[in-house]
């Protein structure tokens, strides 16, 4: 797997960020939050807010900075964040925002988010791998997917993509994917996750089932590539689409106005 | 005798080692900061050559090497956790390795149950209900402190998570006056709910700031002396976090940490230094002056 070629110029981590950005052209107006060690969602964001959603209102989980427009950090807690930003929300603004049960018209909130396990349902787990009373693997912890029944939007990002990360069923739900139990608690303005953004390719959730299924593929990726690296049987479209590639403009967005320090290029993504 | 002669306000300074007294063994203690921020880890140091035991630890909603560390020491009984990691640079793995090997108690919480828990604790009110939906995750049914009861105003069956009401807190902020007004010149994330819902709170501070430059801009003022006990001067008193708007977090330390031998880190960084300036001696001037950077 290692030795897929994408096109020579850009790097995995800078189409991803692409791909999210373009997600986001379609929340203009909207609310979107990231967690900790999250460059990939933030550098996405970053770029939707410069090219495609201006009035895209966006939180650097942690340290609580509102549209940060400083330079990609490594850390999004890191207070070099703040600078260009427009408010610091403290942990209870914050709450405030992701536990809010009312859209105002038409405005969602929306969560880029990821876990050590996301199954073919698109729940996923922060807090172990195997039996959660003798875990083989004791996780983080579920802190902010709390509010995965709380969100509007949920989207997820990986910056791996294995089988130990996409599993069946996860060991632990710290945020529900197309569970019965989500239909069953959850109000229906809180919708269950739309997209998985993985270094393999853009997913979504067939609407019959709930199980995962391929988006887009990105370049040079093959379906047996996808197969082979998850943990369950992935649905596969008729027609598999292709990743499109970052344009010029986005690239260069990305290289001297997102990210000048080149972290995505120096991300450690594996597939 | 002046005729206005009026009494004098009581400052409230004191020493890492009288902040680390009030912390006494089987302590409800919550700490400041988030992931590698302003954590205020010269007195968690202190907390630990005290050889305190059996603390009940509120881990901050995004915990890294404060939780960590308290964890290798061996000073942790029960673990309250929202997230306990070292973010971009992995697990935690004295925490990891402590609940894998069932040496601590975790009790798992998350960002709601951090928060608002705090909340109530600092209103005193006894506990907090969620809103419908939570039912279709696993914390609630696998963590034994959520509990269930009923909504006297719908009859329906909510969720409900304790408060949390800690003995101390202890924070780091870049600058305080001897009366306790803090200066936060960054995120104040958790900072002040702790403050509110503790029973005592410390603040190390980089810099003890006068009364007047308090007053000529109270609007900064990121959490009032009221809620605070205690305020001591530690310079470079988040090392190796950052403190922020004062100098960033020293990757490097952080990495050494996450991959050394804990009892070596604890004989050099720990017991071995006399005090706080010897600890800082080991990364030296020119190290930590290099650091800074404002914002």
């Amino acid at each position: 797997m290692s030795n897929i070629k994408t096109a020579q110029d850009y790097s995995v981590g800078e189409l991803m960020a692409v791909a999210i950005a373009r997600q986001m052209k379609g929340h203009d107006g909207d609310w979107a939050a990231v967690g900790a060690y999250s460059q990939l969602p933030a550098a996405g964001i970053k770029l939707a807010r410069i090219l495609y959603a201006p009035n895209l209102w966006w939180l650097a989980g942690g340290g609580g900075a509102i549209n940060s427009s400083s330079k990609l950090q490594t850390s999004t807690s890191d207070h070099r964040v703040i600078r260009g930003a427009e408010y610091v929300m403290d942990m209870e603004d914050i709450v405030d925002i992701e536990m809010w049960r009312h859209n105002r018209g038409n405005e969602q909130i929306v969560a880029v988010i990821g876990g050590i396990q996301i199954d073919k349902r698109g729940s996923s787990n922060m807090v172990c791998v195997g039996d959660y009373a003798a875990p083989k693997v004791r996780g983080v912890g579920t802190v902010g997917l709390c509010f995965g029944v709380s969100f509007g939007v949920l989207y997820f990002f990986t910056m791996h993509h294995n089988r130990k990360i996409f599993v069946d069923e996860v060991d632990f739900i710290s945020s529900p994917g197309h569970t019965a139990d989500r239909a069953k608690y959850v109000q229906s303005l809180c919708m269950p996750p739309k997209r998985v953004f993985s270094p393999l390719g853009v997913f979504d959730f067939a609407p019959d089932s709930g199980f995962m299924r391929i988006h887009s593929l990105h370049p040079g990726v093959t379906v047996a590539d996808v197969q082979a690296a998850t943990g369950f049987e992935v649905g596969v479209p008729a027609t598999v689409a292709e990743t499109e590639a970052p344009t010029a403009q986005e690239l260069a967005v990305l290289r001297r106005i997102v990210d000048p320090d080149g972290l995505l290029k120096e991300l450690r993504i594996t597939r | 005798m002046d005729v206005i002669d009026t009494p004098q306000r009581t400052p409230k300074l004191g020493t890492l080692a009288q902040a680390a007294a009030l912390i006494t063994d089987g302590s409800t203690l919550a700490f400041g900061g988030v992931h590698s921020h302003n954590g205020p880890m010269a007195l968690i140091r202190e907390i630990v050559r005290r050889g305190t035991k059996g603390l009940k630890l509120i881990a901050n909603v995004s915990a890294g090497m404060p939780a960590d560390l308290l964890v290798g020491a061996g000073c942790v009984d029960t673990l309250t956790v929202c997230y306990v990691g070292l973010e971009h640079l992995g697990m935690a793995p004295r925490y990891r390795k402590a609940v894998e090997e069932k040496r601590i108690k975790v009790i798992d919480g998350d960002e709601i149950y951090y928060v608002l828990g705090l909340k109530a604790g600092a209103l005193g009110l006894p506990f907090v209900p969620y809103p419908p939906g939570h039912e279709a995750r696993d914390n609630p049914k696998r963590e034994p402190t959520y509990q269930r009861t009923t909504d006297p105003y719908t009859g329906r069956e909510i969720i409900v998570s304790p408060a949390i009401a800690p003995d101390v807190a202890i924070i780091h902020a870049a600058k305080c006056d001897p009366y306790g007004n803090v200066v936060h010149l960054g995120s104040v994330v958790g900072d002040a709910l702790i403050a509110k819902a503790s029973r005592r709170t410390i603040v190390t501070t980089e810099e003890i700031v006068t009364l007047e430059s308090i007053q000529a801009d109270p609007k900064r003022t990121s959490i009032p002396g009221h809620y605070i006990d205690m305020v001591v001067k530690v310079p470079y008193g988040s090392h190796p976090l950052s403190c922020h708007g004062v100098y960033n977090h020293d990757e490097p330390a952080l990495i050494a940490y996450r991959d050394g031998d804990i009892d070596a880190y604890l004989r050099d960084y720990v017991f071995g230094p006399a005090d706080h300036f010897a600890y800082l001696e080991k990364f030296g001037i020119e190290r930590l002056l290099n650091l800074r950077e404002s914002i």
